[in-house]
């Protein structure tokens, strides 16, 4: 018999349909020899193996394809950062430039700009002050061009609630809020409570992939004695990782002797709006909200008594009354922070 | 922070059980970057990674194909420590050093793995896929849609431009015939 016809009998056989002609065919030549039936049930075994094989054959083609479709992902990303695609606004912008800084340069603005300069070195009258504060302002909202502001976030209950700045959330249709472990995940939120004078926001994650936080390790210490030279720590969003600034308290009040707030020495930026100021027993005694630009060193953070009060008004209506526990107390600071630092989000307001 | 997962490890199973597409780019997403992790950690690099991730879940479907098949563990943990072993007997055959292993993640021991009887049937179905690269076309178009895919010798006929099926079957038989030649001499 052909070889071909015998694998064709073969798997015929495997699949259990072979008529009576073919039957006998396949009878007569197996036992014809000993190396016949061999040949047989090699055939046999090959074929089952390669029926086998089919589903496996299907997931690793499956497995391949997944794989080039997770490697075509990355390779998009990295498409938008090569040159290519921005030398031909190169040019655009060059003309751009080119003609805003002739026309300012006619229109006398540099000169201009000096004689300011020099005169607010010189004084330090009210028109000072108010030039100060216009330019506080102007740091806290000048994001306004661009598609989105930056700024923190952190964690008071296990049901999501996060404490911020008003200023932040004011304004916008969508609040975004990221983790600091996991900055794959971005969770929508929503505002549940604000206070527009004191600028603080309260926000609740309200996203379906939300679960919940556990074991929040800092505590809030809503009356905490305010002492000059009291040592204090800040974790914040300045830049696109966590940032860690530390200083102490400079001054018992804030921004235009505002009781409620203090002054803290802590190096800030903007993104730092709504980080939590902690002190030496890592409790949150209270929230960064703006700076001076006129004056070194003076960054102005609400106090936590601020917070209470907002609380208050939460716990009494829809939430149960916000209860953490300190469970680090007494280890040192970098401890303290690595365990706090998987509690503060990076917010994004679209 | 803890993040809700969209499928529990069960429905990941069956997933893969029954070749679900979503389910496997859920897993790889998941997975891939902490293996690539272990074996750049460990003197591999990036083609190693991809080439031992795509065979930890091929043996994870031979695993889960087994009847007494049950999750000891997480499956992430599960697939890590596949991907782990299959690592390890990798620079074993390099004949490079294991001993100092730079863990990424915790693992199940080999014992509790039982990988032995899968590696002996996945070499053999390497040299089966090895074999029908080495057939060339369109004997392995044919042996492919047949055995594979299933068709019907109709469509095959059809899709091959044979004038019928009965063509389209004498010329599987040939090819199968040498499959089988290159199989066996491997």
């Amino acid at each position: 018999m052909k070889n071909t016809r015998l694998i064709e009998l073969c798997e015929k056989y495997v699949n259990d349909c072979l008529n009576e002609q073919e039957k006998n065919e396949l009878q007569l030549f197996v036992n014809a020899s000993e190396s016949n039936k061999q040949l047989f049930e090699e055939n046999l075994n090959f074929i089952k193996e390669l029926n086998n094989f089919g589903k496996y054959y299907l997931f690793e083609q499956n497995v391949k394809q997944v794989s080039r479709q997770y490697e075509e992902s990355f390779k998009n990303v990295r498409k938008q950062f090569t040159l290519s695609s921005v030398i031909p606004y190169i040019s655009v912008a060059a003309v751009s430039i080119v003609a805003v800084l002739f026309t300012l340069y006619v229109s006398g603005w540099f000169s201009y700009k000096q004689q300011i300069q020099a005169y607010r070195q010189l004084s330090n009258s009210i028109t000072t002050i108010s030039k100060n504060q216009k330019s506080l302002w102007n740091t806290l909202f000048s994001t306004n061009e661009i598609t989105y502001v930056r700024g923190t976030a952190f964690a008071i209950s296990s049901d999501g609630l996060l404490a911020t700045s008003y200023h932040l959330v004011k304004d916008y249709d969508s609040v975004l809020v990221i983790n600091a472990s996991d900055s794959s995940v971005k969770m929508h939120a929503k505002l549940v409570a604000c206070d527009k004078n004191l600028d603080i926001a309260i926000l609740k994650i309200s996203d379906s992939v939300f679960a919940s936080i556990k074991n929040i390790p800092y505590s809030i210490n809503y009356n905490f004695p305010v002492e000059l030279g009291t040592y204090v720590y800040s974790l914040g969003f300045s830049k696109s990782s966590i940032v860690f600034g530390e200083g102490s308290i400079s001054s018992f009040t804030g921004f235009n002797e505002d009781t409620n707030s203090i002054q803290v020495s802590i190096p800030t930026n903007p993104g730092n709006s709504g980080s939590p100021v902690f002190n030496q027993y890592g409790e949150v005694i209270g929230i960064i909200c703006g700076k001076n630009d006129g004056k070194e060193g003076s960054t102005y953070a609400l106090h936590s008594k601020v917070l209470k009060n907002i609380l208050d008004s939460l716990s009494n209506n829809k939430f149960n009354r916000i209860y953490l526990k300190n469970t680090i107390k007494y280890l040192p600071k970098n401890k303290q922070v690595s365990k706090i630092v998987p509690y503060i989000f990076k917010i994004e307001i679209y | 922070m803890n993040i809700r997962s969209p499928f529990n490890d069960d429905e990941l199973v069956q997933g893969i059980k029954d070749n679900n597409s979503m389910v496997i780019s859920y897993i790889y997403k998941k997975n891939y970057p902490t293996i690539a992790n272990f074996i750049r950690l460990n003197g591999g690099n990036d083609d190693d990674a991809k080439d031992i991730f795509q065979e930890s879940l091929i043996t994870l479907f031979h695993k889960v194909q087994q009847e007494n098949f049950s999750l000891t563990s997480k499956l992430n943990t599960y697939i890590y420590s596949i991907a782990r072993n299959l690592w390890l007997t990798e620079l074993k055959r390099k004949q490079k050093n294991t001993d100092d292993i730079n863990e990424v993640e915790e693992f199940l021991p080999n014992d509790e793995l039982l990988l032995d009887d899968i590696e002996l049937i996945r070499q053999n179905q390497k040299r089966l896929m090895w074999s029908l690269e080495k057939l060339g076309e369109p004997c392995k178009s044919i042996l492919s849609y047949f055995y594979f895919y299933q068709w019907s010798m109709q469509e095959i006929a059809e899709k091959m431009g044979y004038t019928n099926a009965e063509n389209a079957k004498n010329q599987k038989y040939k090819c199968l015939l040498r499959l089988k030649k290159i199989y066996q001499k491997m």
